[in-house]
């Protein structure tokens, strides 16, 4: 795996990371303006960067498959791989 | 959050709407009030008529009522005086009475048994600067409030010299 493919996808798992934490705080303050702006901002992040990572190196989870007419999944290695 | 335990349960989580004031209090919602909020009744009867201490074997008895007020040194505690065995009905296992079935009931395997009883609660979180994606997913939160040394350990347990409880 090269050095930009890793960076980017240790990118996705911390933006991941974060919405994630974010979607906890907001499920208990589901009026808080800032950490509302915060999820947005982190939501597009992550669109972003899976898109980037999708154009670059195929789909990272299975329904980031573009369009086409194959499967692109398969064409990825299996975690076992 | 700081008094949810006085919320009704269906006050909570994804009905809540954005009325809430700084105390986490529905502006709308008077169960929130604590001053006005009714006794949760949490389907036990709380008054205790049992004459403990007496020779009456009614202390705890009825099964409508949780046992209570006993000690395990009183021999009335849910028996007939003349009844060696503790426990009220025939399909509860003997507890607190006999010593010899003390090792396979819950309490005596509670790790907690012993420390002192308190109220636990949880402060209301309030947001602030989170940090950064990078640091974030290295501490295991983006909140720095709840960056914090973990020093679990099990009571009177294994950690004893490293920071941890005893």
């Amino acid at each position: 795996m090269n050095q930009d493919k890793n960076k980017l996808l240790l990118y996705i798992s911390q933006v991941s990371f974060g919405i994630d934490e974010l979607v906890l705080f907001l499920d208990t303050h589901p009026c808080d303006q800032d950490a509302l702006a915060y999820y947005q901002e982190l939501k597009k992040a992550r669109k972003e960067a899976l898109d980037e990572y999708t154009h670059k190196y195929g789909p990272l989870l299975n329904d980031n498959v573009d369009n086409s007419c194959y499967w692109e999944w398969v064409k990825e290695p299996w975690p076992w791989e | 959050m700081n008094n949810m335990n006085l919320r009704r349960p269906n006050d909570f989580g994804r009905k809540m709407n954005c009325n809430f004031n700084q105390n986490g209090n529905s502006a709308n919602n008077s169960n929130c009030n604590i001053k006005s909020a009714p006794a949760f009744d949490c389907g036990f009867d709380t008054s205790c008529n049992m004459e403990c201490g007496s020779n009456k074997p009614s202390c705890g008895c009825d099964n409508n009522k949780p046992p209570c007020g006993c000690g395990n040194d009183k021999p009335s505690c849910g028996c007939g005086n003349n009844k060696p065995s503790c426990g009220c009905g025939n399909d509860k296992p003997p507890c607190g009475c006999n010593p010899g079935c003390d090792a396979d009931s819950s309490l005596y395997n509670d790790p907690l048994k012993g420390m002192a009883l308190a109220i636990g609660y949880v402060p209301w979180q309030q947001w602030c600067k989170v940090y950064d994606l990078c640091k974030g997913l290295q501490q295991g939160t983006i909140f720095p409030p709840l960056d914090l040394p973990f020093y679990g350990c099990i009571p009177r347990g294994y950690c004893k010299g490293q920071g941890g409880a005893q």
